[in-house]
C-alpha cells in the first residue's frame, strides 16, 4: 500500500500519468470482467451447474464458428456506436441517458425514408446515405432538445433525456402500431412492425452470416470520434468544458454552445446506431426491436471508460454475453439470466472502481492529470 | 501485506464456496437459488420438480371437467407408440421464460408431457429480447432437433425462414399465423373468440346489474379482439339486456391499470369483470373478486395462477376462466411428428377438440342451471350448433 502514497505526484506528472493512462483504463475493465465472471461462477455453482461447462459453452455460443463470430460482430453495432454517443457526451461532463430514444426516433426516421417512395427506387449507393442521414437527422433533433434546454434554461441533461425517452418509446409504439391513421404500420403484415425499406437501402453483408457494412461503418465513427476529441479545437473545447466549465469560460470558450453542440452529436451518432441496425437487420422495426441498446450502451461507454476505441471491445464483449447465452442454456442448463448478471457486475466493479484497484493492486489515479477519466464519473451527473 | 491480503481474498472465496455447496445439499434451499440460476432445464430432466406448476396441478385437480389432463390423453391414445431413436424436441419461448405464467409456460409443460409420454428428449431457450429470435433459433438447430417448438406470434417470420431451410426438421408456431405453411411447418391457432364467448355467456347468466365488464390488452393483438368480440356476443347472446363496458390497454403487464379500470368498471355498476389481457387482466379480475363482484380469467385456470389455489382473497368470486389450451396444442403437435401423422399448415384449437373450454368454478358458488346452461353453450360451440358471429380471423363481428 506505500505505493499509493507518492506525495508531490503533481510534479512529475508527466511521465507518470503518460504511463498510467495507458495502462490503468485497460486493466481496470479487464479485471473488472474477471472478477464479475468469478462471482458469476459463484452464482452458477450456487445453481447446481459446473461454471466450466457454461462458460465454455458461452464462449462456443459467440465465438464457436464463423457463423457464431459474425452474429456476435453483428450484434455489437449498434452497441459500438451508441456507446460512443454516450462516451462523446462524457467527455463534455455530459450524462446522456437519452441514447434509447434518440437511437428510435434515428431508427423511425430511416424507417419512413427509407420506406417511402421516392428513395426505395434509387440505387443503393444513394439510398444508403440517405437512410443513414435520416437516422443523424432524428437523433439530431431528439438529442439537441436537452442540449437547448440545458443551455438556455439549466434544465438538467439527465431529467430531459429521461423523460424524452418515454416519449420516444410511447411515440414509436404509436407510429408503428396505429392503423387508422396508418403511419409507418405494414399493412400486409400481421403484426405491428413498419414497412420494409427498400431493397437498395439495405446495407450489404457478407455472404451467409449477419455481418453487414454497419460494422465498418461502425470502426469508421470510433475513428472519427477519436479524431475530433484528440486533433481537433472543437475536441479540445469539448473536453475543456468537461474538466473544467468555468475555466473554459474563463479561456473564451462558449460553454453553452459547446453543450448544445455535444448533446446534438451525440443524439446524432445515438440516431445513425438506430438507422444503421435498421439498415443491417431485417430493414423493418416493431416496438421492441431495439429495447436496451441505448440503456446497455451507458454502460458499455463506461467499461471503456468514455475511450472511443475501447468501446469496441467492450461492445463486442457485451454481445458475445448475449449471442452465446442462449447456447449456455442449450448445453449447461444455466438460465440466459445469468448473462445478465455478469453484466451487471462488470459495471458495478468498473463503477467503483476502488474494490478492483484495492484486489488487484492497480494504482489509484491522482491529482488532475487524469482529469478526462475522473470527469466522467463525479461529474457525470452535470456541469 | 500482498501474502496477506491474497490469504484474505481467498478466504473470502473458500467461505463463499462452502455456502453454495450448502445450499446445493440442503433441499429446502436450493429451489430458490436454482430459480435465479436455471431451473428450467431442471424441471425438464426431472419431471418430479415440475409437479409444482400451477397448470399442471390444475389438470390434475379438474379431471373430471372437459379439461383433459395430458397424461391421460398420454394413456388412452398413445400407448403403443413407437418412438423413433434419439428423437429430440427443442423449444424457443417468447420474451419471457418457462415458469412466467403466460403461454412459454403452457407450451414447455406440452413438450415437458410429450417428455413423460414418449420418453424424448427436449431442450429449450428462453428469449430475453426480439433481437435474440434468429440467434435462439440457430442455437437450438445445433443439436439438430426433430422438432422445433417456437412460441409466439413475434416469432413467426423467424419461424418461417427456418423452415424453409431446414426442411427436415419440423416446425410447431404457437399463435403464428402464414398465408402459406410449408409441408414441415404448422401454426397452433385458437378460437379466442369461443373462449370469449363462453366468458360472455357466464358474465351475462350470473350479472343481477345487467352490466359487465371486460379489462383488455393490446389492442392490435388479434386474439385480444376476437377475446372483447367473443366476451361481448356471448353476453348479449344469454342476456338481451346486458350492457358491455370494455377497455383495451397498451400493456400485457400492467396490473394497477388493469385494478383501477375494474373499479371504474364496478363504479359504473357492473358485477362481473372479465380480465383478458395477461397481468393486466388478472389485476382488474383481483380488483372485482376483492369488492365481491364476479371474476372471470382467461387462457388457463387463473384459481391456479392469480387465486394461488383459493389462498388469495376473493377466490370464491372467480366464477370460471376461457380457457385456451396451448399444451394440448404442442403436445399433440410432438405427438403427430412422432406418429408421421404432421401435416403443414393451420392446426386450429376449438371448442370442437377441447381446445378450447371453461375452468372449473373451484370455491365459487354457481346455481346449478347456470352451470348447465354454460355446458349446453360448450357442447353448442363444439358441436357447431352455437356461432360466435365473429371472424375467426379478423376478430371483429361478421
Amino acid at each position: 500500500m506505500s505505493r499509493r502514497a507518492e506525495p508531490g505526484g503533481r510534479g512529475r506528472l508527466g511521465e507518470a500519468v503518460e504511463a498510467y493512462f495507458r495502462l490503468a483504463p485497460v486493466l481496470v475493465p479487464l479485471y473488472a470482467v474477471l472478477a464479475a465472471s468469478i462471482v458469476g461462477s459463484l452464482v452458477i455453482l450456487a445453481a447446481g451447474r459446473n461454471p466450466l461447462v457454461a462458460y465454455s459453452a458461452l464462449l462456443a455460443g459467440a465465438f464457436g464458428s464463423p457463423q457464431s463470430v459474425a452474429t456476435t460482430l453483428a450484434r455489437s453495432t449498434p452497441y459500438i456506436i451508441a456507446a460512443l454517443a454516450v462516451a462523446f457526451g462524457f467527455k463534455a461532463g455530459l450524462f446522456n441517458i437519452g441514447a434509447e430514444g434518440q437511437l428510435l426516433v434515428g431508427a423511425l426516421m430511416g424507417a419512413w425514408v427509407g420506406a417511402s417512395a421516392a428513395v426505395s427506387g434509387l440505387p443503393g449507393i444513394v439510398a444508403i446515405p440517405v437512410v443513414l442521414a435520416a437516422g443523424v437527422v432524428g437523433g439530431l433533433l431528439w438529442g439537441g432538445i436537452p442540449g437547448v434546454l440545458k443551455a438556455r434554461t439549466g434544465a438538467h441533461e439527465v431529467i430531459v433525456t429521461i423523460m424524452l425517452n418515454a416519449i420516444a418509446v410511447r411515440m414509436a409504439e404509436w407510429l408503428i402500431s396505429s392503423t387508422q391513421p396508418l403511419l409507418l404500420r405494414n399493412p400486409a403484415a400481421s403484426q405491428a412492425v413498419t414497412t420494409p425499406i427498400g431493397p437498395s437501402a439495405r446495407l450489404p453483408a457478407l455472404a451467409g452470416t449477419a455481418l453487414d457494412l454497419g460494422f465498418v461503418i461502425a470502426l469508421a465513427l470510433c475513428a472519427l470520434v477519436w479524431f475530433v476529441l484528440e486533433r481537433m479545437t472543437f475536441g479540445f473545447e469539448i473536453r475543456t468544458v468537461g474538466v473544467n466549465p468555468h475555466a473554459a469560460r474563463y479561456a473564451g470558450i462558449s460553454v453553452n454552445a459547446t453543450v448544445i453542440a455535444v448533446m446534438a452529436v451525440s443524439g446524432a451518432l445515438a440516431g445513425i446506431a438506430g438507422s444503421t441496425a435498421l439498415a443491417g437487420g431485417s430493414g423493418a422495426i416493431t416496438a421492441g426491436s431495439f429495447a436496451n441498446i441505448g440503456f446497455d450502451s451507458i454502460a458499455i461507454a463506461l467499461l471503456a471508460r468514455a475511450n472511443p476505441y475501447a468501446v469496441v471491445p467492450a461492445a463486442i464483449l457485451w454481445a458475445a454475453l448475449l449471442v452465446g447465452a442462449p447456447n449456455m442454456q442449450l448445453q449447461a442448463g444455466v438460465s440466459g439470466d445469468l448473462v445478465r448478471i455478469v453484466q451487471a457486475l462488470i459495471i458495478v466493479f468498473v463503477a467503483a472502481d476502488a474494490i478492483v484497484r484495492y484486489l488487484f493492486r492497480i494504482r489509484a489515479p491522482r491529482g488532475a492529470g487524469d482529469a478526462d477519466e475522473r470527469a466522467f464519473f463525479a461529474k457525470g451527473g452535470g456541469v | 501485506m500482498r501474502v496477506s491480503r491474497w490469504l484474505t481474498l481467498s478466504s473470502v472465496a473458500v467461505v463463499l464456496l462452502l455456502l453454495a455447496a450448502a445450499c446445493g445439499n440442503d433441499p429446502a434451499t436450493e429451489s430458490p437459488t436454482a430459480a435465479a440460476g436455471g431451473t428450467g432445464s431442471e424441471a425438464g430432466s426431472e419431471p418430479a420438480t415440475s409437479s409444482e406448476a400451477p397448470s399442471e396441478a390444475g389438470t390434475e385437480a379438474t379431471a373430471t371437467s372437459s379439461i383433459t389432463p395430458l397424461d391421460e390423453i398420454c394413456a388412452e391414445e398413445y400407448a403403443d407408440v413407437e418412438v423413433p431413436e434419439d428423437f429430440s424436441v427443442g423449444l424457443v419461448t417468447d420474451i419471457g421464460s418457462v415458469d412466467d405464467g403466460t403461454f412459454n409456460q403452457y407450451a414447455f409443460e406440452g413438450m415437458q408431457a410429450a417428455e413423460e409420454c414418449f420418453g424424448i428428449e427436449t431442450n429449450f431457450i428462453e428469449t430475453a429480447n426480439e433481437a435474440d429470435y434468429t440467434n435462439n433459433l440457430t442455437t437450438i438447430m445445433r443439436d439438430d432437433p426433430d422438432v422445433v417448438v417456437t412460441v409466439g406470434f413475434l416469432l413467426a417470420d423467424a419461424t418461417l425462414q427456418f423452415a424453409q431451410d431446414n426442411p427436415d426438421t419440423n416446425f410447431i408456431g404457437v399463435d403464428q399465423f402464414q398465408e402459406e405453411y410449408p409441408d414441415n411447418y404448422v401454426g397452433v391457432l385458437f378460437r379466442e373468440d369461443q373462449g370469449g364467448y363462453l366468458a360472455g355467456a357466464m358474465a351475462g347468466l350470473l350479472t343481477e346489474s345487467d352490466v359487465v365488464g371486460v379489462v383488455a390488452g393490446r389492442e392490435d393483438v388479434p386474439p385480444v379482439v376476437r377475446l372483447v368480440n367473443g366476451y361481448r356476443a356471448g353476453a348479449e347472446a344469454v342476456n338481451p339486456d346486458v350492457e358491455v363496458l370494455e377497455v383495451y390497454n397498451q400493456s400485457f403487464t400492467d396490473d394497477a391499470k388493469g385494478r383501477s379500470d375494474a373499479q371504474q368498471m364496478l363504479g359504473e355498476g357492473a358485477d362481473v369483470i372479465f380480465g383478458a389481457g395477461g397481468q393486466t387482466g388478472s389485476g382488474g379480475i383481483r380488483a372485482a373478486a376483492e369488492s365481491g363482484a364476479w371474476a372471470i380469467g382467461v387462457d388457463q385456470d387463473e384459481y391456479f395462477t392469480t387465486f394461488d389455489e383459493g389462498a388469495a382473497q376473493g377466490s370464491e368470486s372467480l366464477a370460471t376462466s376461457a380457457v385456451k389450451r396451448v399444451d394440448l396444442g404442442v403436445f399433440q403437435q410432438i405427438a403427430a411428428s412422432i406418429t408421421g401423422d404432421f401435416e403443414g399448415g393451420v392446426f386450429l384449437l376449438e371448442a370442437a377438440n377441447d381446445g378450447i373450454t371453461y375452468a372449473p368454478f373451484h370455491d365459487a358458488d354457481i346455481p346449478e342451471e347456470v352451470a348447465t346452461r354454460m355446458e349446453e353453450i360448450r357442447q353448442g360451440l363444439a358441436d357447431g350448433s352455437i356461432d360466435t358471429g365473429i371472424d375467426p380471423v379478423t376478430g371483429l363481428p361478421k
